[in-house]
């Protein structure tokens, strides 16, 4: 389909897709062998420029949107995910500082995160907490010009490897949600270790691990917004990433449609490409068609977004549901176009499949998502009956 | 002639490059005998893609005072990488590819007199248009690729230093600048040969020719594209130049272009031979004997 990009947006993914086919998609079943993190392909994209399609023009990036950095990270998962989710994290770490920060910690860490010299990482996760902000069980406690930080943050994407960490903490557990506080904490800092890497099911080539804060010091500046606006600051960066999340499982769904669809032209049994038989036919449309819905909904959602539409919780949870619901199936079919070559590691799908899988689970599960989508509905009807009442 | 640069010059690196049709789909017509162009994709000539990656190396290691043997204080003299390329007016775009992947400056040669061009007129018109770029001021290191993916003589390189009257270096797959304080005093090369390599110095101005090993050429970056996509390419034309309109393009050239084919390929079909190893060696034996391979 033509979504009538603009030329800079055609250059941005032209220039992603072919990062991806010649410099990821050659090594994307090492890594994941091998549980590598992409440094070689993080440094690629950084010299291309490619961390900064989101960050504004006056902080060192190129001054695109939400839009833009779907494009790449779309093209870059039809590769591999792994690296996709590496790319994408940054962001995640970065929006926090772009939407609430201060004009100095703006100066201060958005150059960086922009030309890619350094990575970004978003840490909410804790043992207790998933999707249950409100339990957060980190501490930060003023003292003096300083915050002390002490508890540990788990599953954290890039963590060890990234230098900038937007990490919630909160300053007053018996406020609950309202007393989770968001703060810019960089590697190195004293007191900030990091624990376990994690083995995960997919996207394998990233990194998952722990944050351990022991009477960990940052200076007072470092907090981003105002005590007690931490899930103020995640809800409202999430609702910009998730589209990201999107365009992952699109990017997912879509390599793994490219494969079943070359397989099914080249597999002869019974005398004919498999293609040709309509059990396959008929599944590869179907995945085609939803592949196809899914980024129509991604991209109409972050032009939404980029356009300056100010509320939006709703659709960027609908396209994250939908897209990554679209992968989960498309990868399985894949798998079962492939079938017993589908099922074996030395070929391509079944990692899309193990990949998928995340992208209905992170930055807030499907049915979180549902949660945000169901409640919304019904405020929508509430204010149609007031309206017409 | 020894140049060496001074106090607050530039030091020159020229990278030659050609268009060429993408490798992997030359046709030949078989009516007319020349290569079918229409509609193949053009890209820059794959080793010259390596000698521009070596002149941007040589670029960012000057300006990062990384050189061997570099004084602690940066270099005082500027780097400036030109790409120059003759060729018709859609070679434009593979130059606008050269800017994007960081070249300072393009130039297009672009007349119908150069049209038809052999090694000889093409080097002869490169060396013209060099000179009019630089004449005597600063240092020169010129660098092409090693040959053509199309033509594959390996002529121009060579060619063109002798027009110049600098020395040259062929094939080389290892380029290290040689420092005196903030000066370029000359290079130290491997050069490639049959049975190893040769290690090479000499003073600048120089030409080099790289083979495809010597690094491994970057990708574009997005600022760069959009530099790129904007910037204003130099074009030339035999007016511009200082040439002899008989020593340009077809009428300048020493060699004619009779016939282009395609080899007949041998028609041969594969044979299985069945049985125990011993019956199809004999049986092998015995057809080599009947045509006469062996006798």
């Amino acid at each position: 389909m033509n979504y009538f990009l603009t030329e800079e947006q055609q250059m941005i993914k032209d220039l992603a897709a072919r990062i991806a086919r010649e410099k990821i998609a050659p090594v994307a079943h090492e890594l994941d062998e091998k549980e590598e993190f992409p440094w070689d392909i993080m440094k690629i994209l950084a010299e291309s420029d490619l961390f900064g399609v989101w960050v504004p023009e006056e902080y060192g990036g190129l001054g695109g949107g939400v839009f833009e950095q779907c494009l790449v990270v779309e093209e870059l998962s039809r590769a591999c995910a792994g690296v996709a989710t590496t790319y994408a994290s940054s962001a995640l770490g970065g929006y926090p500082i772009l939407l609430f920060g201060t004009e100095d910690q703006k100066r201060k860490y958005l150059p960086d995160i922009a030309s890619g010299r350094k990575l970004a990482a978003f840490a909410q996760s804790e043992a207790e907490a998933g999707s249950d902000a409100g339990n957060i069980q980190t501490t930060a406690v003023l003292d003096g010009d300083h915050y002390v930080l002490n508890g540990m943050k788990q599953w954290i994407t890039n963590g060890g490897e990234a230098d900038i960490y937007t990490v919630l903490a909160t300053v007053d557990r018996s406020k609950g949600v309202r007393g989770v506080t968001a703060f810019i904490v960089e590697k190195g800092t004293p007191g900030f270790e990091f624990g376990r890497k994690e083995k995960k099911m997919g996207i394998r080539c990233s990194s998952t691990r722990e944050l351990i804060f022991k009477d960990c010091r940052i200076p007072r500046e470092n907090l981003l917004d105002r005590e007690g606006k931490g899930f103020l600051v995640a809800m409202k960066t999430l609702d910009r990433t998730r589209p990201g999340v999107a365009a992952q499982a699109v990017g997912i769904a879509q390599g793994a449609l490219d494969e079943a669809a070359a397989y099914a032209r080249e597999r002869v049994q019974f005398g004919k490409p498999i293609g040709e038989f309509q059990a396959i036919e008929h599944m590869l449309a179907d995945m085609a068609t939803l592949v196809e819905a899914a980024r129509a909904l991604t991209y109409a959602t972050a032009r939404m977004i980029d356009a300056g539409e100010r509320e939006f919780s709703k659709e960027s949870a609908m396209a994250k549901v939908f897209a990554s619901d679209v992968a989960m199936r498309v990868t399985t079919d894949a798998v079962q176009i492939l079938g017993g070559y589908g099922y074996m590691r030395d070929y391509p799908v079944e990692k899309r499949m193990r990949d998928a899988k995340v992208t209905q689970i992170y930055e807030g599960t499907n049915q979180i998502q549902r949660s945000i989508i169901g409640p919304a509905v019904i405020r929508e009807a509430a204010r149609r009956k007031r309206e017409s009442g | 002639m020894k140049m060496v640069a001074g106090l607050n010059m530039t030091l020159h690196i020229t990278v030659c490059m050609k268009q060429v049709p993408e490798t992997d789909e030359v046709r030949i017509d078989r009516a007319t005998g020349t290569l079918v162009r229409e509609g193949v994709p053009c890209i820059i000539n794959p080793p010259d893609l390596n000698a521009l990656e070596e002149a941007l190396r040589i670029r960012e290691r000057i300006k990062s005072g990384a050189t061997e043997g570099a004084t602690a204080s940066a270099p005082v003299f500027t780097p400036v990488v030109t790409v120059v390329s003759m060729g018709p007016p859609q070679t434009e775009a593979s130059l606008r590819d050269a800017l994007a992947l960081g070249a300072d400056r393009a130039v297009l040669l672009c007349d119908r007199a150069f049209a038809g061009a052999d090694t000889l007129a093409t080097s002869y018109t490169l060396a013209a248009a060099i000179r009019r770029l630089w004449g005597d001021q600063g240092t020169m290191l010129i660098i092409c690729g090693n040959k053509s993916a199309d033509g594959d003589t390996g002529h121009v390189g060579p060619q063109l230093a002798e027009k110049l009257g600098i020395p040259h270096i062929t094939s080389v797959r290892r380029l290290d600048l040689d420092m005196e304080g903030p000066e370029v005093a000359g290079v130290r090369a491997e050069r490639l040969v049959d049975d190893g390599y040769e290690a090479v110095e000499a003073p600048l101005p120089l030409l080099v020719t790289v083979v495809k090993g010597i690094n491994s050429p970057r990708l574009p970056s997005l600022k760069g594209m959009m530099r790129a996509k904007k910037a204003v390419i130099t074009v030339w034309g035999a007016s511009d130049l200082d040439v002899d309109a008989g020593r340009t393009g077809l009428a300048g050239s020493a060699t004619r272009v009779v016939k282009v084919f395609e080899p007949e390929r041998p028609k041969s079909r594969g044979e299985f031979l069945t049985g125990t190893p011993e019956e199809q060696a004999r049986e092998l034996l015995g057809k080599l004997r009947e045509a006469r391979v062996l006798l």
